[in-house]
């Protein structure tokens, strides 16, 4: 299938100036731990972190220019350290523990841009095992009866794994808002639970290195930082450390954590379909150290909570339902054609034998049955402004209902032919007919753009005048059925309104986290503020589900039939009952509610005003 | 949509998932089911051949954990072989060697 991401045009998340600052590469570490970066292929030591003196007991200039395996005391260990990391090495037996003066370090190992990079932290003497905790994190997590359910065991999880004295389970909205969904803490601090946390609390920059480095661990914020060292001693700005562990943290995050009164903080994300879902977030309020091997529990904790996610909401199965639908539909569409087109046949050559002819009334009787459930779809058969399509809601058809199911719409119309047939509680003829008019002017051109899809969950961001059917359709999902006329089936969704209370005033940017590099958000009082004008965020599976529908109808409108002129009853009526239209006929036989949904301005055509919606 | 293949083929020695395609949440069931199968086959050995794997997400490295410890529970040891460099960087990032042979 082509890729149809271009068609998804939903509100985009809040811009800040600080959104892509380069916090990859701060040109500092943590304190926690020594850097070590290397030749992948001679081992030789081109950047290391100043404080290797402090934690390791070795000076950086001892480490500088060497091959790093000249630091192992123990021949066993050099050993294992040669064999394990390997030029064209990918898998790493982390962590590989080396003793250094009589005292034992875990090296973690990742390569990245030509270079290993090594992580060395000294070992906690009372670390758990790891092969205790991960068997209990799976017992844990194997059979959740529930999706909450799931939320709370894997907050216990990871609280229990890592000890912090509050873990939460925080979702992301499309805007990158996020709210906590579950929450594991210890008695008397309170809960976060249910607040919403702005986009800006977390940049884009910091976003993207949540899809490429799992965990963000930070356990002293009061700590310094410490400069990555280059040739001759000199600062080495540039290291990129978008997979280090040691990745120091930006000064405007400290003072977020610490106007929190938080002293150590942990984040593991959960990345569903290479998108940010959320984030399992830890808070200490003393500074608290967590072993790698704590910390690999929790990031597979995190993977085993995608998994049982992805089961659970169903995203496949829901997607398996929906693509089943469409097959209902279409099948419906394809065999209505046919035999329109078998019964087309028929009719020409009477002379074919008795059994066939007497095969007609039945293809006739089948394909009336099938016409009453898909027919819509094509034909605008009169009467078709039945007085039940002004009314305030329509009821549907179960045909109908399944085209709403495919795309989880709240109503929908089709407009072709200068006409319009509203489905369920779709806004009113006029309005849709005015939605219809702002293709090619406020809203992409589907016929001519070459894209004949498009969504938004904010139709009244892109064409401020449909604020007043955002009830019924704050969002909208259309697919161009013509790429000669203007022909639309579009899927309306209505306003969905959050009452959200904020930690601190998310629309307050002074006190918006990082809304300077030195100015983090400072209050977390709870604040009320509704979140408006949107409706249910299109995904791109709606988008495909649609273009393919679009493809089937549009498949079956092209076989026509238009000369097989059959003599059918009105309750039978076909396909080939309705021309195939040309532009040309449109124009000669154009009511004037097709000028209304074609409406080029530029043709100089009455075009309805949208503030007439 | 999907292009994820799965077949299920076994020796005296390992039951062999021999995998084709992106293995991701959206074919997790059908990996489920036939690894279900392997898992009731008598080799105490089940092989996950990623030759022909193109790629894996998260989700799928999850899912692999939890049959992990299915097998485990029927006595069974997982092995994955043939892995592409970047399926093994997945791997690697979920630190499944610690849980399984990846040879």
């Amino acid at each position: 299938m082509r890729d149809l991401s271009a068609a998804l045009r939903n509100q985009p998340p809040a811009e800040h100036a600080y959104d892509w600052d380069p916090l990859h590469m701060p040109g500092l570490v943590q304190s926690y731990g020594v850097l070590i970066v290397a030749d992948k292929n001679t081992r030789q030591v081109h950047f290391v972190s100043e404080n290797a003196l402090e934690v390791l007991g070795i000076p950086a200039s001892d480490i500088m220019d060497r091959s790093y395996l000249a630091l192992c005391e123990q021949e066993r260990e050099r050993r294992a350290m040669k064999d394990a990391i390997t030029p064209d090495g990918i898998l790493f037996p982390n962590p590989m523990r080396v003793t250094l003066k009589g005292r034992a370090f875990d090296a973690v190992v990742h390569s990245h841009a030509g270079f290993h990079f090594i992580e060395m932290e000294a070992v906690a003497p009372d670390d758990a095992p790891y092969a205790d905790m991960a068997e209990a994190a799976v017992e844990d997590l194997h059979d959740p009866g529930s999706i909450d359910d799931l939320y709370q065991r894997a907050v216990r999880v990871v609280r229990r794994v890592t000890g912090f004295d509050r873990v939460m389970l925080y979702r992301f909205d499309a805007r990158y808002n996020g709210q906590v969904l579950a929450e594991s803490a210890q008695d008397g601090i309170g809960s976060f639970l249910g607040l919403f946390f702005p986009s800006g609390d977390i940049s884009g920059r910091a976003r993207e290195l949540y899809l490429k480095n799992f965990t963000r661990y930070i356990p002293d914020i009061g700590a310094p930082s410490h400069r990555m060292l280059g040739p001759q001693g000199s600062a080495a700005p540039d290291v990129d450390m978008t997979h280090s562990n040691l990745r120091s943290v930006a000064p405007c995050h400290i003072g977020y954590l610490r106007n929190m009164g938080v002293k150590a903080s942990m984040s593991f994300s959960i990345n569903v379909d290479n998108r940010l879902w959320g984030l399992f977030a830890c808070h200490h309020y003393a500074p608290r150290r967590v072993s790698y091997e704590q910390r690999v529990v929790c990031e597979q904790t995190a993977m085993m909570f995608i998994y049982k996610l992805t089961g659970l909401t169903s995203v496949a199965a829901r997607m398996a339902q929906r693509s089943a639908d469409a097959a209902q539909i279409v099948r419906g569409l394809q065999i209505g054609a046919a035999l329109t087109r078998r019964i087309a046949a028929m009719d020409g050559s009477w002379s074919e034998p008795d059994d066939e002819a007497a095969a007609r009334p039945i293809l006739m009787r089948a394909l009336a049955a099938i016409q009453a459930e898909t027919n819509w779809l094509l034909t605008p058969e009169p009467p078709f402004r039945t007085e039940a399509s002004t009314a305030d809601h329509i009821d549907v058809t179960p045909a109908q209902r399944i085209l709403l199911d495919l795309v989880e719409a709240d109503s929908a119309a089709v407009v072709r032919h200068g006409q319009v047939r509203r489905i369920g509680d779709a806004p009113s003829e006029m309005a849709v007919f005015a939605i219809a008019s702002m293709f090619g002017r406020e809203l992409p051109d589907l016929q001519k753009s070459g894209l004949p899809v498009f969504a938004t969950d904010n139709l009244s961001g892109m064409a401020p005048v449909a604020a007043s059917v955002k009830d019924r359709a704050a969002g909208v999902l259309a697919v161009a059925l013509s790429d000669e006329t203007p022909a639309y089936l579009m899927w309306f969704r209505r306003e969905q309104i959050v009452h959200a209370a904020w930690a601190g005033n998310p629309g307050d940017e002074a006190q918006n986290a990082s809304s300077s590099a030195t100015n983090p958000r400072a209050s977390f009082a709870a604040w009320k503020a509704d979140i408006r004008d949107l409706s249910k965020t299109w995904v791109l599976e709606d988008i495909e589900i649609a273009f393919e529908l679009m493809s089937a109808i549009r498949a079956a409108d092209g076989a026509p039939l238009s000369k097989a002129n059959l003599p059918l009853s009105t309750t039978a009526r076909t396909w080939a009952s309705v021309p195939t239209p040309t532009r040309a006929a449109d124009l000669r036989q154009e009511p004037a509610s097709l000028i209304l949904a074609s409406a080029p301005a530029q043709h100089g055509r009455r075009v309805i005003r949208v503030g007439q919606l | 949509m999907s292009n994820f293949e799965i077949t299920l083929t076994a020796s005296d020695l390992a039951s062999i998932l021999s995998t084709k395609g992106t293995l991701d949440s959206k074919v997790s069931q059908v990996f489920k089911e036939k690894s279900e199968k392997a898992l009731d086959m008598k080799p105490a050995q089940v092989t996950i051949d990623f030759k022909n794997l193109a790629t894996l997400d998260t989700s799928a490295a999850g899912m692999l954990m939890f049959f992990n410890y299915a097998a485990k529970t029927k006595g069974k040891q997982i092995n994955i072989s043939n892995a592409s460099p970047g399926v093994l960087q997945v791997l690697n990032r979920a630190n499944l060697g610690k849980l399984v042979t990846i040879r």
